[in-house]
């Protein structure tokens, strides 16, 4: 599995440098020109050393022409803030000519930064696209998957883009296109500009080191706003939570300061009134509260699940509610996290670049995050689970939280739930309990 | 880009001309050249172009299975590259006949042949037609000819296709000067390789010429007398030996025959070998005067590498039906093949007693330790009183009735070994009594030679022929006696039966997949009554193209729109939006969409052309204009319509004139 691994690493390398250096006709004059080789060894066998001395005159000219045109640019690039996986993006990218000579017929390339898997990522990763298709040479030997892992890891593909003609010294603005491929962020290495030579065979290359970096949110789809029939909690926040809108200003009564008393609540002119420090003392708020729990504990060869599971919650955390609503965002990543949104805290975007860097445990350890969700229990109106299985762990949290009276609907991603599974604990709420299809997402939470 | 019209028919032609397959050239240049012409394509799926792409690996195949049953690893190769237009044909011609144009990779890669998650990256295409050009070009070369001939052909062709692809910005006088310069160096390229091969290759001789000559079988013999073991030897059959006329086992077929003995080894002191020349169509070869009464055999063995010793019954003297260029006999009548076949299959004409070539002075010698032994031994035999016609007889008698065979042997390196067999143990295996005797009968003062070769013994009913084992591997002694070289075996009778005892319980087994791989080398090396260029072959691949066309006949055909056909190219949708003409005069300029290309992937594709670069922005808000002029059902309103008209007058002013 190691040679496989570092003869991999060693092709994926060789193949990426004749890539950047040869053109398509290139491409397939070195073809022949190495076929050619092979067979034109011995020059009483055949006439094959002769078209291989053809073929070395031609490459052999094209690369002193590629390596004496390498041009001279500087470039500049203009990202947008945000992309979405699988939505292509088109960027600019603004190129001067430093050389003194035009540049025509130019091909401008942006590299993102590439890392190449460890072994043992390589070794353990599992669940590639299509991998349980593939025949039984292709999943032993894995190239596929070592593809795959490389692409992930770069994180999407730009694509190359014709260069108008530039004057020395003038500016041009380039339109590149880039397919993002995962969440998180996208960081870009390098800008080339490849010169072909006159025959057309190789480019005469140039690179500029051009770090970038571009965050990439999950995919969202349409779903319909939260409208958990839970009630109105106490908040114990108070209007410290709720500092710009709904209940937030109703003024209870003045009090003795107490330690702890946060400044902003000193009412000064009773203090010089009274020669003591006073504060206003505001009712404690109700307001609707709801958690969105995302489930990140998948198993090996679950990734496609994972990153439905993580769109089902994005999607819910971009979907309309009342202003005066608050959404909890709780997850266990290193530590059992909870973000909260609406009413002044975290705004959507910051949710959204949350979900962006979530990354699945391989570990079983659903019941923290259950110990997490049932801690807060307490100030919740209503629970969104997005669950990646329905087995009995996850159903004894959602039978909690419905003993507690917490409104709960569930979610669960899964491709391998067939036929729909046992609603259990939610056997008197059907219309509360969905099972989703990776493949489905956007028609199926349409629907919800 | 599409090949220009014309530049694979001469490929095809250029790979027919210089290969003699210009009677399948022809047809095939005509088919592709013809299949741009003609006004419709078959509606081909993805699951078509595999079944085609499979046709074309069933072709390779057959190709290669039949190359590599009728020749050498080598030759088989070149005769690989020789046919593989043809076996890649369907695929280049499905490809043009195609209402697609292209073709995916998963027609031939089978990793690409799963099935596609809804939404996963589409299966790249390409287009063979190139791939095919260069394909003819080194399938052309694979035949030697000398002359510039197909330099000039393969340059031309290279030539016009990296014209058809150059880049935009490469100017043609410059364009031109390169490939000048290029064709040239490569002439002068290939002109040097030629002669640093002939350099190399004298240089070698020069170096190594000490080594080459030093370990050849005929000159040495390494025995094992002396050495402690057990002889362990395979029971696989290496010949076949099918007797003609008179000739009976047990019989002797002689390898090689050596005069001087050392210290275990045997030497052929001065026996150079000197080619023979072959009679007739050179499949026959003279070893000696032809005689009246002879003895006929037919031997069949695989000839590993196409050269090695022939084992030859003593006084052969004529080979009839050996297939090989080069055939050499040394002075002690050792027969070598040099260039051969991988299988021969010969009859040899013999007539014992009739080696005549006069002993020379090392076929007397005795090692000086040994002497006072031989001497002894000889005397109480009174082998010197005898003469050689007595003398010979006697030493048999002697070996027979004291002496044993066994395969394990011990005591001492080779001439203590030698010497504790004649007079302690009595116990050794063929090379010690073949050694024994030459030199006894030496010291008696009757020349002899040592020789190695097979025993005939075993004789199979299933197959009707002898079979001789690698263990039936035996040597004995040549006397001369009465002006004339004989066969002396002095080794047990019983040595076959011990030594048989020893196969495997497996034997049998193995006998059969010895007696089928033996079909097969003689079937593949038979004497070739279908060549590669046979009728047979051709009505071959009639057969399977007529497979092929009464298949995609079958298919839907799609019309090609007529003006377009004409023109070559595939068809643009037209309408009454100003935006055609925009579409006409970048057809003009550039190159048609491919068939099922949409305009918009169509003016994607152009973007790259560097006079367009900048214009990407502009011509994909003027094809938006013109979509929704096309297929609104609401319209295009008059103020777009007007926007529209002037952004195309607005665009042919600046580009009409270009």
């Amino acid at each position: 599995m190691k040679i496989l691994y570092r003869a991999f690493r060693h092709v994926y390398r060789v193949g990426r440098w004749v890539r950047r250096r040869l053109t398509p006709a290139g491409a397939l004059a070195a073809s022949a020109f190495a076929l050619a080789a092979a067979f034109g060894a011995d020059t009483r066998q055949s006439n094959t050393y002769q078209v291989f001395a053809l073929g070395l005159a031609l490459l052999g000219l094209s690369i002193a022409f590629a390596l004496a045109r390498r041009p001279r640019f500087s470039a500049r690039r203009i990202l947008p803030r945000y992309a979405t996986v699988g939505e292509p993006l088109e960027y600019t990218l603004v190129v001067t000519n430093e050389g003194g000579r035009d540049l025509r017929g130019a091909a401008l390339r942006d590299h993102l930064e590439e890392a190449f898997p460890a072994y043992g990522a390589f070794r353990e990763a599992r669940g590639a696209p299509g991998e349980a298709t593939r025949n039984w040479f292709d999943r032993k030997v894995g190239y596929q998957r070592w593809e795959w892992l490389l692409r992930r890891a770069r994180g999407g593909d730009v694509e190359e883009t014709a260069l108008a003609p530039l004057a020395p010294g003038s500016v041009a603005p380039a339109r590149m296109r880039l397919l993002p491929r995962r969440r998180g962020v996208l960081r870009f290495a390098a800008t080339a500009l490849a010169l072909p030579d006159p025959l057309g065979l190789c480019y005469g290359l140039a690179y500029r080191a051009h770090p970038g970096e571009l965050l990439v949110l999950p995919p969202r789809y349409a779903v319909r706003a939260l409208a958990l029939q839970g009630a109105r909690r106490y908040q114990p926040g108070g209007v410290a939570q709720a500092s710009k809108v709904g209940d937030s200003e109703e003024f209870m009564a003045l009090r003795e300061y107490r330690p702890g008393d946060p400044l902003r609540r000193v009412h000064w002119r009773s203090w010089a009134r009274i020669g003591r420090p006073v504060v206003k003392e505001y009712q404690d708020e109700y307001f609707v509260r709801s958690a969105l729990v995302l489930d990140t504990f998948a198993g090996p060869q679950r990734e496609a699940e994972f990153e439905a599971a993580v769109s089902v919650a994005a999607s819910f955390a971009c979907a309309s509610r009342t202003a005066d609503s608050m959404l909890d965002l709780m997850f266990v990543g290193d530590q059992a996290y909870t973000f909260t949104s609406g009413r002044g805290q975290l705004p959507m975007e910051g949710m959204l670049h949350i979900l962006a860097a979530v990354q699945p445990r391989r570990d079983a350890g659903f019941p923290r995050l259950a110990r997490a969700v049932l801690g807060r229990a307490g100030l919740l109106s209503g629970v969104v689970c997005v669950l990646l299985d329905w087995d009995p762990p996850r159903q004894d949290l959602v039978r909690r939280l419905r003993g507690l009276k917490v409104p709960v609907e569930v979610l669960v991603v899964a491709d391998a739930l067939h036929p729909a599974p046992d609603p259990g604990p939610m056997a008197d709420a059907p219309g509360a309990f969905h099972v989703l299809h990776p493949a489905r997402l956007r028609e199926q939470l349409s629907a919800l | 880009m599409n090949p220009p019209p014309l530049l694979l028919g001469a490929g095809l032609l250029v790979w027919g001309w210089h290969t003699g397959l210009l009677a399948a050239a022809l047809p095939m240049a005509l088919t592709l050249e013809a299949a741009r012409q003609v006004g419709w394509r078959w509606e081909l799926s993805r699951r078509d172009f595999q079944r085609v792409a499979d046709l074309c690996t069933v072709l390779f195949v057959v190709v290669m299975g039949y190359h590599l049953a009728v020749a050498g690893l080598l030759r088989a190769m070149f005769g690989i590259l020789r046919w593989s237009p043809v076996a890649v044909f369907p695929l280049v011609l499905a490809q043009s006949c195609s209402s697609v144009g292209r073709i995916g990779l998963d027609a031939l890669l089978l990793t690409l042949r799963v099935p596609r998650e809804p939404g996963a990256d589409p299966v790249p295409e390409v287009d063979v037609r190139y791939f095919y050009l260069a394909v003819c070009m080194l399938a052309a070369s694979a035949e030697l000819r000398p002359g510039p001939a197909l330099y000039l052909g393969v340059a031309a062709l290279t030539g016009w296709a990296l014209w058809r692809v150059r880049p935009g910005g490469s100017r043609p006088q410059v364009w031109a000067a390169l490939f000048a310069a290029a064709a040239a160096a490569g002439w002068g390229a290939q002109d040097g390789l030629a002669r640093a091969q002939t350099w190399v290759e004298e240089a070698t001789v020069e170096w190594f010429s000490d080594w080459l000559d030093v370990g050849a079988d005929p000159s040495r013999s390494i025995t094992r007398v002396g050495a402690i073991g057990e002889l362990k030897l395979s029971g696989k059959v290496v010949l076949r030996v099918r007797p003609a006329t008179g000739a009976n086992a047990p019989l002797l077929l002689r390898e090689a025959a050596y005069s001087a003995y050392h210290d275990g080894s045997w030497l052929a002191k001065e026996g150079n070998f000197q080619p023979l020349r072959g009679e007739g169509d050179g499949s026959a070869w003279a070893l000696a005067r032809p005689g009246a009464a002879d003895l006929a055999l037919r031997v069949e063995m695989p000839l590993h590498g196409g050269r090695g010793l022939l084992p030859l019954p003593e006084g052969t003297w004529r080979l009839t039906q050996l297939a090989a260029v080069t055939v050499e006999r040394n002075t002690y009548g050792a027969v070598k093949v040099l260039d051969g076949p991988g299988f021969l299959s010969f009859e040899a004409r013999f007539r014992p007693g009739s080696e005549r070539d006069a002993p020379g002075e090392f076929d007397l010698r005795v090692p000086p330790r040994l002497e006072p032994v031989l001497r002894e031994l000889a005397g109480s035999l009174r082998l010197r009183e005898r003469g050689a016609a007595d003398a010979v007889p006697a030493l048999q008698r002697h070996f027979a009735d004291g002496f044993g065979y066994s395969l394990v042997s011990g005591g001492g390196g080779g001439e203590r070994g030698l010497e504790d067999f004649l007079l302690r143990s009595r116990r050794g295996h063929c090379e010690y009594f073949a050694t024994a005797t030459v030199l006894l009968l030496r010291s008696a003062g009757i020349p002899a030679r040592y020789a190695v070769g097979y025993s005939v013994q075993e004789y199979s009913p299933r197959e009707g022929v002898y079979l001789v084992r690698k263990r039936h591997a035996h040597a004995w002694a040549l006397a001369w006696v009465d002006g004339a070289w004989r066969s002396v075996d002095t080794t047990p009778a019983e040595w076959g039966e011990i030594e048989a005892r020893e196969d495997s319980l497996w034997q049998p087994l193995l006998d059969i997949f010895s007696w089928l791989g033996f079909r097969f080398d003689r079937w593949r090396w038979a004497p070739q009554a279908e060549g590669e260029d046979s009728p047979v072959w051709y009505a071959l691949a009639a057969g399977l193209t007529l497979l092929l066309a009464w298949r995609l006949a079958s298919r839907r055909r799609v019309a090609v729109e007529k003006g377009a056909a004409a023109a070559g190219r595939a068809p643009v949708a037209t309408s009454d939006s100003p935006f055609q003409r925009v579409v006409n005069i970048l057809q003009r300029r550039y190159t048609a969409p491919a068939p099922g290309e949409t305009l918009g992937r169509w003016l994607g594709r152009l973007g790259a052309e560097p006079e367009l670069a900048g214009e990407r922005e502009r011509l994909g808000a003027m094809l938006e204009l013109h979509q929704r002029w096309r297929f609104d059902p609401l319209g295009l309103p008059p103020s777009a319509r007007a926007r529209m008209a002037e952004e195309v007058e607005d665009w042919l002013r600046r580009h009409a004139g270009a």
